[in-house]
């Protein structure tokens, strides 16, 4: 990076600091600390929750998987609008009634302590284990990509924000998220516009379209039914899987993991965490359109430009120190040669509609179109030396292409931006995270099981105790998932799914099933848990074909089944359990 | 409880009605989309 991006990135991040401590310097007591005092407007809670919920990794990974993917992505997110009308309708009017720090507070009032104490837990779990990937899944990539040491980037990820979260608790992690999404929004407009500006004169967003289109990178609607008929249960994108799937993701996480329901618990009214909900509901589909685009519009741009044989410099960097050593040398003479000839043969004839002396790449030439098979084969055969065990590569490079992209034609100062875009949204998210382990630390087993009343400045100081060591616990797991790999990352990613229908069952029945008691929703949530893990453990090795979006369905239907009929079995056994 | 304000509309399931309309709507622009361009 240039000195003016190492500006820009300083600046911008020692100014979420100390912003966030400025604006959090008041914040003395518990209910400052977990809950901003229950005075944060809507579209403060908008901005919270959406901060929280898009990682560092959403920016890098989205626009790459739209580039090599397509769009269908998007409908992953189609469920989230549904799950946010239901949230409003039953669960933020009974959390506010009842005015819990976290959401499990409520398991107990509804159902018993073990109840809450195992739905706590398992939330502890989950996320105290997935933060350390949220930190170190974009610090691998910033390192690779930068030549950064993987320690300092993992402590500058996943660090620095502890110093404005230990310190100001969710105010300073209500007001940096503010200014973290009007930041990351406008760097990722400027790196659309950037994108479209460095386009050949006359290609606009129509000529986007239509490469994307041609390419099939426009599948945004996907009906996951196979060629032959029948729906396909792995397919992990597609209308059905979006709806139902989805909509049982997000009901799940934003009605039951403690990182969210922190956030509108903030707001000073119901209304204004409804508002802050719907608004989500309403922005998060365009947004997530919006950032796919950005992939799209990557791809048509490397159309018309020399695309790298393979993103990720590092992982070329290794194949150049391995047995492939010589070949590499050999392959990337011709990539690039035929990469020249590729765009002289799009530059050549002009078509009608098109800018002056370039072709529509979408009706290329018979020679063009042999090329860019030729370019294709070249690239696969990166992957394959990199997937072999002897190199020990990661031969997906998804995740690099739009921080190339960033980093090879965006011009000085604006790098840093970007840079600092992703820093911002994994601070945003980590930050919520930290503040709703630590509130689940102290209010539901510190304060719960301790027989010694504290003082509230006491209470407040143990807070930022907790917040700290939760901090530090998440940097050493995220060094400990870059020292032990691929295969932990993707474990723990799976994690979720594991646990959130479960957690969600236990919610459901709570609102929605009145007779069921704590015993027998109890003894279903560990039951379904261990089948849900079973399930996984089938999936993964092929046996039972089911993508693992749909975890959340079977673990939330399986828990609200059980429970039903626990509860009568139950009930006839020993009246009154 | 739910004595405050409702901002906009009258009742709450108008706002629950915008939510899920506005969803059908992006839908169906996506599908012309996908099928216009494909």
């Amino acid at each position: 990076m240039s000195r003016p991006d190492w500006i820009v990135l300083a600046l911008t991040l020692l100014g979420i600091i100390v912003y966030g401590l400025y604006k959090s310097r008041t914040t003395r007591d518990l209910d400052g600390y977990f809950l901003s005092n229950r005075m944060v407007p809507w579209y403060m809670v908008l901005l919270g929750i959406m901060g929280t919920q898009a990682s560092a990794v959403t920016f890098l990974s989205a626009p790459g998987q739209a580039y090599t993917d397509g769009m269908r992505f998007v409908q992953y997110y189609f469920g989230l609008p549904l799950a946010m009308v239901v949230l409003c309708i039953s669960f933020v009017p009974v959390f506010h009634r009842l005015k819990v720090y976290t959401a499990y507070e409520y398991l107990e009032q509804r159902f018993d302590l073990k109840t809450r104490t195992l739905t706590s837990f398992l939330f502890l779990v989950q996320r105290g284990l997935s933060t350390g990937i949220s930190i170190s899944a974009p610090s691998i990539i910033l390192s690779s990509l930068l030549g950064w040491d993987i320690v300092w980037t993992n402590i500058f990820m996943g660090g620095l924000l502890i110093v404005y979260t230990v310190s100001g608790g969710a105010k300073a992690v209500a007001y940096t998220q503010q200014l973290q999404m009007i930041i990351i929004f406008a760097g990722m407009t400027i790196a659309g516009y950037i994108v479209v500006h460095r386009l050949p004169e006359g290609v606009g967003l129509s000529e986007i379209l239509h490469i994307g289109g041609k390419a099939g990178k426009l599948n945004i609607i996907t009906t996951g039914f196979k060629r032959g008929g029948g729906f396909d249960w792995n397919d992990r994108y597609n209308l059905l899987s979006g709806i139902i799937g989805g909509f049982f993701l997000a009901l799940s996480y934003f009605g039951t993991d403690q990182s969210q329901v922190g956030r509108y618990l903030t707001a000073r009214s119901v209304s204004e965490s409804r508002l802050g909900l719907l608004m989500n509901g309403l922005v998060k589909v365009p947004m997530q359109f919006g950032i796919l685009l950005l992939g799209v519009m990557v791809f048509a741009f490397y159309q018309y430009n020399r695309e790298p044989v393979f993103f990720n410099k590092a992982q070329v960097d290794l194949l150049a120190h391995s047995k492939y050593k010589d070949s590499l040398g050999l392959l990337a003479r011709r990539y690039e040669d035929a990469e020249n000839q590729r765009l002289n043969a799009l530059r050549s004839p002009g078509t009608a509609g098109w800018p002056s002396g370039f072709v529509d790449p979408t009706l290329l030439t018979e020679r063009a179109e042999a090329l860019g098979k030729e370019k294709e084969a070249y690239k696969a055969t990166i992957r394959r030396w990199l997937s072999d065990p002897a190199v020990g590569g990661d031969p997906n490079d998804t995740n690099y292409i739009f921080l190339r992209f960033v980093t090879d034609y965006l011009p000085k100062g604006l790098v840093g931006l970007l840079i600092a875009v992703i820093f911002l949204a994994a601070w945003g998210s980590i930050a919520a995270t930290l503040n709703s382990l630590a509130s689940c630390t102290i209010v539901d087993f510190h304060k719960r099981f301790s027989k010694k009343t504290m003082e509230p400045v006491k209470e407040y100081r143990l807070s930022q105790l907790y917040t700290l060591f939760w901090g530090i616990f998440c940097v050493m797991g995220a060094q400990l998932a870059y020292n032990l790999g691929n295969s932990l990352i993707e474990a723990v990613n799976v994690l979720g799914s594991l646990f959130y229908g479960v957690i969600l069952g236990i919610f459901l029945v709570a609102f929605y099933r009145p007779k069921v008691t704590g015993w027998p929703v109890f003894i279903s949530a560990i039951t379904v848990e261990i089948g849900v893990v079973v399930l996984n453990i089938l999936s993964r090795k092929g046996i039972v074909p089911l993508s693992f979006l749909w975890f959340n369905l079977v673990g939330a239907v399986g828990v609200v089944m059980l429970s039903e009929v626990l509860q009568k079995v139950l009930k006839n056994k020993k009246p009154g359990v | 409880m739910d004595e405050e304000k409702i901002p906009v509309f009258k009742s709450w399931s108008s706002w629950y009605w915008l939510v899920i309309g506005f969803l059908v709507f992006c839908i169906a622009i996506f599908y012309l989309l996908t099928k216009h361009f494909s």
